[in-house]
This record gives structure tokens, sequence and C-alpha cells, in this order.
């Protein structure tokens, strides 16, 4: 039933096509029938998840990878699974009514579907691979709905920013997840089930002994706090706000941005209360939920103001895992259900504010209490809901976050530390609160406003944000319900099955006093909101600037090295090449070669021998201080010459003979090159750099030598050659062995090189006929010139054909008795 | 005896010898349907082979029938098969992208011949037991890929080529000259002989240089850090099918052989040399997608981006175990595959512009939606998102990696991944996100022919992440038979080995 909810939400996505039609309105509603579908079905499985254990469906895809499709429900899963459906649904018939005149529509749902089921597979995953896959699927939604208007650079620059942020952790997190289950498998978990939630969990406290813990911890904080907008990854979440606003309502902050939260309190039995998971959390979602407080009520714009409470949020919600026990679970749980039913109505609202006036200003609005009564009353709700007001869903939840600090069992600073960022959330929500809704709805209109004929909604519209509003107030009248419900889903972050009762007046206590507190205080800075908000104080940070900044600074180092090394110059690459063969080679021949090179044994030459060899030397430096290229053909003409005596010498008659055929061949080209070419060479390259390559040649000429010599000289095996000579008759039919190897022996070789030529000759001739049938060849002058490229070919790919074929021949001729 | 090893080789030369006898205008197509026979025959041979590798193990045959250390042994495992069919299922896209998208002169010139003959080097170096012998396929899909590349002889393609075929050049030599050492000092040059002969020596010494001798050529061949200057100067010169059937096979070919000589012959020597060969494969990466971010052209970032793809693959070869090879070859496969799909998608962008330069280009996503989707799964696919190929490739290395606690690499593996996505967003941003700022209502439409290979193979890769527990199974399958040195042994020369061959033969 698991798998077929989320691939059902995969497989309906394009259904979201047909609001590509009139009327959007209502087609968008009939879609909203998909999502309540999923909604139902999650219903009906509360009993069961109330009473028993998990549900879990396993279907095998890549088990060599231990990755398997294994979904599994409990409360926590249950929890966001109706958050997610039943919220969705609302969406996707508010955005029928909010884009009815957007033709993209279609396009829009399409992606709000496959994110629907993406957020499911999330939150259903009973294998933490099977997790990763849709956790990367929904930043990839995401980015598609924040960039929806993509022809504005701003939106492109949100979607990017998210989607880079969110990749990199997304990248972290699958690094971390695979340490925990590297660390599974080292402490004995079977492979194939070591990326399961359920068996990891279980070996939590064994893996927290692990060496690989700390590190695999700090990938998966990364991946969490940045899916999940925690200082200092908190940027993309404004930037986000880019995307329509049903996008941001239901991605970025009733669900996407909760999974990083969703998955720390998925991992909170079996990784939680250790020292790194606790003070990590505690500080970054302390310092998160007090800083985005802060940071909100100096908003002027709507949903920019609602986007720094969200992140707010989120740290509050990390700050409850951080602080843990049965507190901070209950707590957790309830926050995250009352925020959001608060904030999809706030975002909802403030869409309708966008489309009904034109701007989310709050400069620029005003008064609407008489122009949009009803819009009023939902917002009001919804805000009397997040600032903690009594009997709201949202002071309950207040109240359990603070007790959660207050009995938490951490270590002396750190349950303050919690306690403070609570109480500066609290007080600064009920600043960002009031100026939301004192410039919104009260005070006199901005001409801008009274211009448009500005009126409430249609229902259609209207009913999306009003019924979360709603149930922030009518659930506190049915706790006792909400706490069975509340209750497995505390319990999978505690760890153990408990049940608890949330209650709107237990009696004076510290809770109490703080909350009511807070709201005193902020009651009171409240009215001074104005010049709270214009006091500039940490307004200049921003995440996204310096984002922005680091993203410049890598392409300059990208653009400045690659400008290094691809510098165009063909010189410049022989160069580093053959610089490259010395660290590749010359390093490891110091290292190990050199004990192999030994004298050869045989110490007495023959006359003639010195002779001709001592000749190739004498002609290469001739051919390097030729002035003349005639010169230079010359004396390259005799080192090919003194190598084909040299074949001779050892009695190697067939090679000696094609190396002098290549030779002639190869002179011949040349002269008829150089006809082209001036007479003398000219030289370009100053005096150091002459030297400079004089001594690179040098180096490698040594290195090769010492190659070979080290190679030859350690012979440690039988060689084959005895096999050709006494086959070559018998089974070859042929007394010249050299033949025989060519033409039978090694025949495949031999086939092949003759394929090369075949190759040489049409790509040349290809090469040139196709060039001057194009007409677009230069000036008759610089053809031959410029065929140089393809001729180089054709002659290196023939030397080369016979220099090969050659080398184990001549190998094999050496062994020979 | 497979003799049916040699039916991938024979069926190419052929089909070339035969295509260039009609390569003219009027019997233009008859040039055709031999082609795309031809490959077609190749592509059901290669599945065929990955079945029955699959099903009955290595599959071998020897040339000319020597027996084994002392003739040319073609030998297909796992490794080999799964290339095989990759190549060749690029090859038969890359026909159809020509055919819609060259202009009839390259026809005339030989340029379906040369892919055939490209495809028979590259089939021959996937499928050869000879080291000596695989220089000789190298060679031939050298000199096949730079006709290629300066077939139509404009300058860039001109200047790109030389410095292509120069580089390449010191490579072969560097390739070369190992073969000769190795044969002075094993005395063979069977891979299963002389795997043998190398797994009774123990300490490091001459050899170990060989396998480094080893490492520059084929890493010269791959483009590795840093001996890839060759490509990103000569890859976006050529049209865009050869380009994109480059980024397919060249360097994967090089990244093969370096799985098949150091990770199965020479074996001992790479554990040596592991560490470096991890730390060449990071700097490749990092570099390679650093130069890609630097760039403002589609090729130009596609490009480098093979570099940095190339790194993922040496991380493979690096980890140096079975299971390193078997996430390395997954990767490979995977990249094969998406690489190619993106140049054709790009390259379609580009012949609509006319100029592949991001500046100049924008509002594809408003105009051809159905590029886009594709395009978008493709960057998905190469950034490693699931459920495209890509995911499994990269899950495969980063798990072997972290497994065997390679932490640092896979971290550096993992986070290039980022990079990559960003420079590819790069060119979504700007080429199919942004307002095209000129009027594009001119401009020609896309044609169905340019569209769907690339589109053919992005559904491939998508299928392939669907259905990646066979795949991986597969793969895993041929990393271990690319490890264990012994079944490749007895395979190749009988379960006595060669040396018991060669003992019996010289008595």
């Amino acid at each position: 039933m698991l798998l077929s909810m989320v691939l059902f939400a995969f497989a309906t996505s394009p259904l979201g096509l047909l609001a590509r039609r009139e009327p959007r309105a209502l087609v968008g509603w009939g879609l909203a029938l998909l999502p309540f579908a999923l909604f139902v079905v999650l219903c009906t499985q509360i009993p069961t998840v109330v009473g028993g254990p998990p549900i879990v469906e396993t279907l095998s895809w890549v088990p060599a990878l231990g990755l398997e499709l294994r979904f599994s429900l409990d409360g926590l899963s249950l929890l966001f699974g109706l958050i997610i459906t039943g919220i969705g649904t609302l969406i996707v018939g508010y955005a029928g009514a909010y884009m009815e005149k957007d033709i993209g529509l279609g396009r829009f749902l399409v992606y709000m579907f496959l994110f629907m089921g993406a957020m499911l597979g999330v939150v259903l995953a009973g294998n933490v691979l099977t997790m990763f896959v849709f956790w990367e699927l929904t930043s990839v939604t995401s980015y598609l709905l924040i960039g929806y208007k993509h022809d504005y650079p701003d939106a492109r620059r949100g979607a990017q920013h998210s989607l880079l942020v969110t990749g990199f952790g997304g990248l972290a997190l699958l690094v971390g997840l695979l340490m925990l289950g590297a660390a599974a498998q080292q402490v004995g978990v079977p492979a194939d089930q070591a990326y399961n939630f359920d068996t990891m969990l279980a070996a939590g406290s064994q893996i927290a002994q692990t060496s690989l813990y700390g590190p695999a911890m700090a990938f998966v904080f990364l991946g969490a706090f940045t899916k999940s907008a925690q200082f200092p990854f908190h940027f993309w979440l404004p930037g986000a706000m880019q995307a329509p606003t049903p996008a941001s309502a239901f991605l970025h902050s009733a669900t996407m941005v909760k999974a990083g939260v969703y998955l720390l309190a998925r991992m909170a039995p079996g990784f939680g209360d250790t020292p790194i998971w606790n003070y990590t959390l505690v500080a970054v979602g302390g310092f998160t939920f007090a800083f985005g407080a802060f940071v909100a009520f100096r908003q002027y714009d709507i949903k920019a103001l609602l986007a720094y409470t969200t992140l707010s949020q989120l740290g509050g919600l990390v700050l409850m895992i951080g602080l843990g026990g049965k507190y901070g679970a209950e707590a957790l749980v309830t926050l995250i259900l009352a925020h959001a039913l608060y904030k999809s109505a706030l975002f909802m609202t403030a869409g309708i504010i966008d489309h009904e006036t034109g701007t989310r200003d709050l400069n620029r609005l005003g008064e609407l209490r008489r122009l949009m009564p009803r819009t009023m009353v939902i917002v009001g709700i919804a805000l009397l809901s997040q600032m903690g007001i009594p009997i709201m869903l949202g002071f309950v939840a207040k109240e359990w976050a603070l007790k959660a600090a207050l009995e938490s069992n951490l270590a002396a600073p750190w349950p303050m530390v919690g306690l403070a960022a609570i109480m500066v959330a609290a007080i600064c929500y009920i600043i960002a609160a009031w100026r939301f809704f004192k410039n919104a709805f009260l005070g006199t209109a901005h001409p801008d406003v009274l211009q448009r004929n500005v009126h409430d909604p249609k229902l259609a519209m209207l009913i999306s944000p009003a019924i979360p509003a709603l149930l922030s107030i009518l659930l506190p009248f049915a706790l006792p319900l909400v706490s069975t419900f509340l209750s497995p889903a505390a319990s999978a972050v505690y760890g153990q099955s408990f049940t608890f009762d949330l209650y709107l007046y237990g009696g004076i206590n510290q809770a109490l006093l703080l909350s009511l507190g807070a709201i005193v205080i902020g009651g009171a800075l409240a009215t001074q909101e104005r010049r709270l908000a214009s006091q500039r104080i940490i307004a200049s940070i921003s995440g996204a600037q310096l984002f922005d900044r680091l993203i410049e600074g890598m392409l300059a180092v990208a653009t400045g090295m690659t400008r290094q090394i691809q510098s165009g110059r063909l010189r410049t690459y022989v160069l580093y090449t053959v610089l490259a063969f010395f660290v590749f080679v010359g390093i490891p021949f110091i290292f190990y070669g050199l004990g192999d090179v030994r004298t050869i044994q045989n110490d007495t030459f023959y006359f003639y021998e010195v002779v001709v060899i001592g000749l190739i030397p004498v002609g290469v430096i001739a051919t390097i201080t030729a002035r003349s290229r005639l010169g230079a053909i010359i004396a390259v003409s005799m080192v090919g010459a003194m190598m084909a005596l040299v074949f001779v010498l050892f009695s190697a008659a067939d090679l000696a003979l094609t190396q002098l055929l290549i030779e002639v061949l190869s002179t011949v080209f040349l002269l008829f090159l150089f006809s082209v070419m001036p007479a003398r060479f000219r030289n370009f390259s100053p005096t150091w750099v002459r030297w400079r390559d004089a001594v690179i040649a040098v180096c490698f000429g040594v290195l090769m030598s010492g190659l070979v010599l080290a190679s030859v000289s350690t012979t440690l095996f039988q060689p084959l050659a005895p096999y050709y000579l006494e086959q070559s008759v018998p089974g070859g039919k042929g007394a010249n062995v050299v033949n025989v190897i060519l033409v039978d022996f090694r025949s495949l070789d031999t086939l092949g090189e003759i394929v090369v030529l075949f190759v040489a000759v049409l790509a040349i001739f290809g090469l040139l006929r196709f060039r001057k049938q194009r007409n677009d060849v230069r000036p008759s002058g610089r053809t031959l010139q410029t065929i140089l490229p393809g001729e180089a070919g054709f002659l290196t790919g023939n030397a080369a054909h016979e220099g090969d074929s050659s080398t184990p021949v001549g190998k094999a001729k050496e062994n020979m008795p | 005896m497979a003799n049916h090893l040699f039916l991938p080789l024979i069926s190419p030369m052929l089909a070339s010898a035969l295509a260039l006898l009609f390569a003219r205008d009027k019997t233009r197509m008859v040039a055709r349907v031999i082609v795309l026979a031809s490959i077609i025959f190749n592509l059901i041979y290669s599945i065929w082979l990955l079945w029955v590798v699959g099903n009955e193990g290595i599959q071998v045959t020897q040339g000319a029938g020597w027996e084994a250390p002392f003739g040319v042994t073609l030998v297909a495992d796992g490794a080999s098969a799964l290339m095989l069919c990759v190549a060749t299922l690029l090859m038969l896209v890359t026909v159809s992208y020509s055919f819609a998208s060259l202009d009839p002169g390259y026809e005339n010139f030989f340029y379906y011949p040369l892919l055939l003959l490209l495809l028979l080097g590259v089939s021959g170096a996937f499928l050869t037991g000879d080291i000596f012998n695989l220089y000789v396929w190298f060679e031939i899909l050298l000199l096949a890929s730079f006709g290629l590349m300066t077939l139509g002889g404009s300058r860039p393609q001109l200047e790109g080529g030389l410095k292509y075929v120069v580089l390449n050049l010191f490579g072969s030599t560097a390739f070369l000259v190992a073969c000769g050492l190795i044969y002075g000092t094993v005395g063979s040059l069977n891979m299963a002989h002389v795997a043998e002969r190398m797994s009774s020596v123990t300490n490091p010494g001459i050899v170990t240089v060989i396998a480094c001798l080893f490492f520059f050529a084929y890493g010269g061949k791959a483009a590795i850090l840093p001996l890839f200057f060759w490509l990103p100067t000569s890859y976006h010169t050529p049209p865009v099918a050869v380009t994109a059937i480059f980024s397919g096979l060249l360097t994967k070919v090089g990244a093969y052989s370096l799985y098949r000589v150091l990770g199965l012959v020479l074996q001992d020597e790479l554990i040596r040399l592991a560490p470096f060969v991890l730390a060449v494969a990071g700097l490749t990466m990092v570099v390679g997608v650093f130069g890609a971010m630097a760039q403002m052209n589609v090729r130009r970032i596609l490009s480098f981006h093979i570099i940095s793809q190339i790194g993922y693959s040496l991380m493979g070869l690096g980890l140096a175990s079975a299971i390193g090879l078997a996430a390395g070859l997954l990767f490979t496969a995977h990249v094969m595959i998406v690489k190619t799909a993106l140049f054709f998608i790009g390259g379609a962008a580009e012949q609509v512009y006319g100029t592949g330069d991001l500046k100049k280009m924008g509002g594809i996503a408003r105009r051809e939606p159905l590029l886009s989707i594709f395009w978008f799964l493709g960057i998905l696919s190469l950034a490693g998102i699931p459920p495209m190929s890509g995911f499994f490739g990269k899950l495969a290395l980063l798990q072997a990696g972290i497994n065997q606690g390679a932490l640092l690499i896979s971290v550096v593996a993992a986070f290039t991944g980022i990079l990559t996505f960003f420079s590819m967003l790069k060119i979504w941003n700007e080429v199919f996100w942004k307002k095209s700022y000129g009027d594009m209502s001119k401009l020609p439409r896309v044609t169905p022919g340019l569209l769907w290979p690339g589109a053919i193979l992005v559904i491939i890769s998508f299928a392939l992440g669907i259905g990646a527990g066979g795949l991986v199974d597969y793969s895993q399958m041929a990393g271990a038979q690319l490890f264990d040195r012994a079944a490749y042994i007895s395979s190749v020369c009988g379960s006595n080995g060669c040396e018991a061959v060669v003992d019996l033969a010289l008595r």
C-alpha cells in the first residue's frame, strides 16, 4: 500500500497537465482529489499505527548496493504524510484559483505532484538510500518550482541557490549515510540490511562507538541543516520565495524544509544523546531560532517575513531534537503540527493579498480590514497561533517547547541556551505578527490599494487557508484526541513507546509564566515595531550575497587555472606532457627501477659497432645545430641509416631493409614539404628556453636508456622464441621465421596494421579532397602549408606501423639462440 | 573456442570496405544501408555476448589457431561485453544523428567508413587479450578518429587535429615502449600469460616502473590530469556527431585499458600504486570540473566534464578491488551513454542557433519543450540524481570508497558532483531558461532526427536507473571477473595455466 501510494503520486503527476485548460479553478479542485485520496488512505491507517508496530513493505531494487525500496509507516511518518497530503490537497485547489490566468498552471501542477510523490517517499522510506533517492527529487522539483517564472533573473538565481545549497547538502548527506552504513557493517550488521533505518538505529549505540560516527554525523548534519535552512545555510529559503505562492506555502513552509528535521528526528533514537549530537543541534537550532525571528520582523515583503519566521521555526524544531528527552519529542511533534497549520494558512493568505492588491509590500498596503474582512479573520487566527496566544494550538506547542528546555538533561549552559532562544523567538514572533497585521489590515490604505478594486477572493481560493487556520483554533478543544494521534510520533522520536497528554492549563508553573512573560514583553515591544525595524543591526549579513561572492571567487579561480593549463600552444602541451612523464615514470624509476639496472655483461665491442653507434649522436647533434633545412634532413637520414646498420650488425636483415625504406620515403616526403618552406631555420626561442629544452631532452633520453637497460637485463622467465623457431616450418610452412610471425603467429596484428594504412589513406584523401570541394581553402599559396597536419598524420601513421610490428619481432629475434 | 568473437571485427571491416565503394551521391542509400546493417548486427551480437558471458563465463578464441601464449588471443569477459555493447549502441545512435545532421560532402568523403573503422578499433581494443594487439587497435582508432576530426578541413579542425594527433602519438609511443619493456622483462605479451608470470614477482622493481608507464600511456588516452590537453583543444571543432561519439568512446577505451592492464594483468603493481592513482583521480575530477566552470560554450563545457568524469573512472581503478572496479565500470558505462546524449541535445540546440556561445543563446525551454525535458533529465543523470543511471554509478563508487576506508577521495568525488551540477545548470540557465535576446521566430525548429538520438539515450539512462538492479549485478560480476586473475588465466590457457602450456610446447 505504501509503495503504491508513492507510485500513485508519481504516476498521476502528468494529469496536472489537464490544468492547461479552462476553467482552471474547477480543474484545480478536481485535481486536488488526487492528494485527497492519499490523505484518506493515510487516515484509515491511523488506528493501526496508534496501536501497533510500524507497517513495513519492501520491494527489491538494487540489492547489491543495499538499496531496496523499503517503506515503513509509523507515527512520525504518518504525521508527516498527513501534513503532506492534507495541505497538498488544499494547495492544489488553491493553486487552481490563484493561477487561474496562468497558462503554465499545468506544468506547475505536474511539478507539484512530482514533489508530493518525492516528499511522501522521503517520509515513508524505511531505508536510508531509498530516502536519499526521494530526498534528491524534492530538491530538483523545488528547483523547478522556484524557477517557474524563469524569464526573470531573480527566479533563476533563487532556484540556483536553492539547488546548489540543498544539492551540496544532499551529497554530504549521501556521504554521511554511506559512512553510517559502513559503520553498521563494521559492527556486524549484515550488508544487505546495513542501510535499513530499523537495523541501523538498533545498532546505533555501537555505531556511535566507531571512528566513523563523528564524520558521518558531521555530513548528515550538513545535509539536514542545508535542507532545513539552518544558519548559515538559511539564505536560500528567502530566495526560494521567488516561487509562485502555492509552491512557497507547500514546499518552503509546510513540507520540504521539514525534511531535514524529519531526518534528524528519525535518527534521534539511534544516534541521539551523544555530545556531538546534542550540542551541535542546540547551538545551531537555537541560533537559527532566535536569528530568524529577529530578522523576520524587519522585513517589508510579507513573504520574506514569513520565510524568516519559517526558518526560525525550523531552528526551533532542530533545537527540540537537540534538547532531547520525552518533552523534547512531545514538543517537536506538537510544534510541527501547529506550524504546518498556521504557516500554510499565512502563506496562502499572503498570496491572496498579493493576488488582490498586486503587492506584498507592507508599506504599500493598509486598511484591508474594510476591503478584505474574511481574509483578515483567517490571518488573525493564524497569527494568534503563531504568536502563541492562549487557547491556540501554537500556545500549547510553545509551552511544551519551554518545558523541553526546562526539563532537559543536558549539561549546564545548554538548556539555558535553548530557553533563551525560545524566549527571543517568542517575543520576536509577536512583533513580526503585529507588524504584518497592523500594516496590512489596520491604518489607512495606501493610494495604490484604493486604485484597485480590492475585495475578498472567491471561495475556491479562500477555503484553503481557512481550513488550517480554523484547525489551529479548534484542535485545542480536542487535545486528548490530538495527543493520542501525536503520541506514536513522539514515541518514534524518543525511541520508546509512550503516551502523553497535551493540555491548555496545567496549573501555574515556570513554563506558563515564561510563556505569558514573553507575550507581555512582545506586546510591549510590538507597539514600537517601526522603530525596531528601522534599527540596522545585523541586516547587513546577506548570505545570498556572500554565496554569490563565493561562486564568483570560484569561477575566477577556475578561469585563471584553466587559462594557465589550457594555453592553446602545442609546444606548451608537449612540455607539460614530458614533465608529466618524468613524474609518472621518472620518479618511480628512481625509487624502484634503479636497482634493476645492470651493466651489460658482454663488454667486448667490435670496432665497427663503436663507429656505427658513435655516429648516431653525431647525427642527432648535427640535426639540431643545422642552419638549413637541407642540412637537417641529411643529418637526420644519417641517424636512420646508422639504425639500419645496427640491425644489419645484429643480423636482422629484413628489419634493416624496412628501416632503410622508411628512411628513403621520409626523406622524400621531407624534401617535398620543405620545398615550400624557407630554406633556413629561424630561431624564435630565447636562449634559456633552448637550454631548458636541452636539459629536458637529455633527461628524457637518460630515463629511456635506463628503462631499456633495466628491463633488458632482468629477464626472469623462459623465452617463447624457441617455440616460433620450432613451429615455423611445420606449423607455419615458412622458413623465414619473421615472416611467419607476421603473417601467421601474429597475423591479427598484421591485419590491424593493414587497416591502419587503409584508414590513413581514407582520412587523408577525404580531408584533402573535401577541403578542395568545399572552397573554404585559403588562397593557393597557403594551401600546402595548411595541409601539414594531414601529411604529418600520414607520415607518423606509416612510420609507427612499421616500427610497431618490428618490436616484438625484434625482441623475439634477440632472444633466439 | 568461441570463434564468434571475430564477428564484431569482421563486420565493420567488411562493411567499411563495401560502403567505400558506394560513397557517392547516387548510391548514398546503399552505403547507408550497409553501414546500418553492420552496426545493427554488431549491436545484436554484443547484446547476445552480454548474455553469453553472463551465463557461461569468459569467452576465448585464439587468432590463427595458435594456442594461447603464442598467438593473439581474443577474450570477452563481463567488462569487455559491457563496454562493447554500450559502444555499439552509441555508434548506432551516432550514425542516425549523422543521417539527420551532416551535409552530403561528408558522406562522399568516407565519413561512414571512418566511423565503422573507429568502431572496429574500439571493439578490437575491448576484445583483445594481447597487450601488443591492443596497441594495434589503438592505432586504428587513433587514425580513424583523427580522420573524423579533421574531415571538413576547416582551420580550427586542422589546428585541433594537429594537437590531438601529436599529443596522442606521444601517448602511443609510451604505450609502445611499455609493450617492448614488458616483453623484455616478462617475455610474453599475452595478457593472461603476463598476469600469471607477474603473480610470481612480489618485490617492486622495474615492473612497477613499467606499470607506471602503462598508466602514463593509457592515462593520456583517457585524458587524466595532466595529460588531457588534447581533449578540450580539439573536441569542439568537428561536427556535433563526431564530438558526441568521441566523448562516448575515445577516453573510455583508455579507461578500459587501464582497467584491463593495471586492474588485471599488473594487479599487484596497481595495489602498490593505488594511492597515487587515487590522488590523480581526485585532481582530475576537480581540475576537469573547474575547467568546465570557466567555459562559456556548450561543447567546451561538456568536453571538460569528460575529463572530470574520467577522474571517477580512475577512482574505481584506484580502489584496487573487485567492488571498486565494478563501480568504475558501472560509472563508465553510464557516463558513455549520458555524455553522448548531452552532446547530441546540446548540439541540436547549437545547430538551431548556429552558435554554441551561451551568451548568444536563450529561450529554448519555451520553444523546444521536449528538447528541454531531455536535456534536464540528462543533466540530472550526469549530476547523479536518482532515479537516473548516474546516481547508481556514483552511489556504487562512493559506497565502495567509503566501505574500503578511502574517505578523502569519496568526499572529493561527492562534492565534485555539485560543481558538475553547477556548470551544467549554467547551460540550463543560459540556453534554456533565459529569455532569448534576439528574435527566434526565424530560426529553424529542431527536427525529430536531431532530437531522438539524444532522447533515446536519455531514456536508456532512465531505464537503466529504474532497472539498476540487473545492471549493478552485471557490473559486479564483471568487476569480480576483472579482478580474478586465476579465473582469467585458466579461461585463456586452460586450468593448468599458461606456463604449463609453454613448458609442454618447449619440452
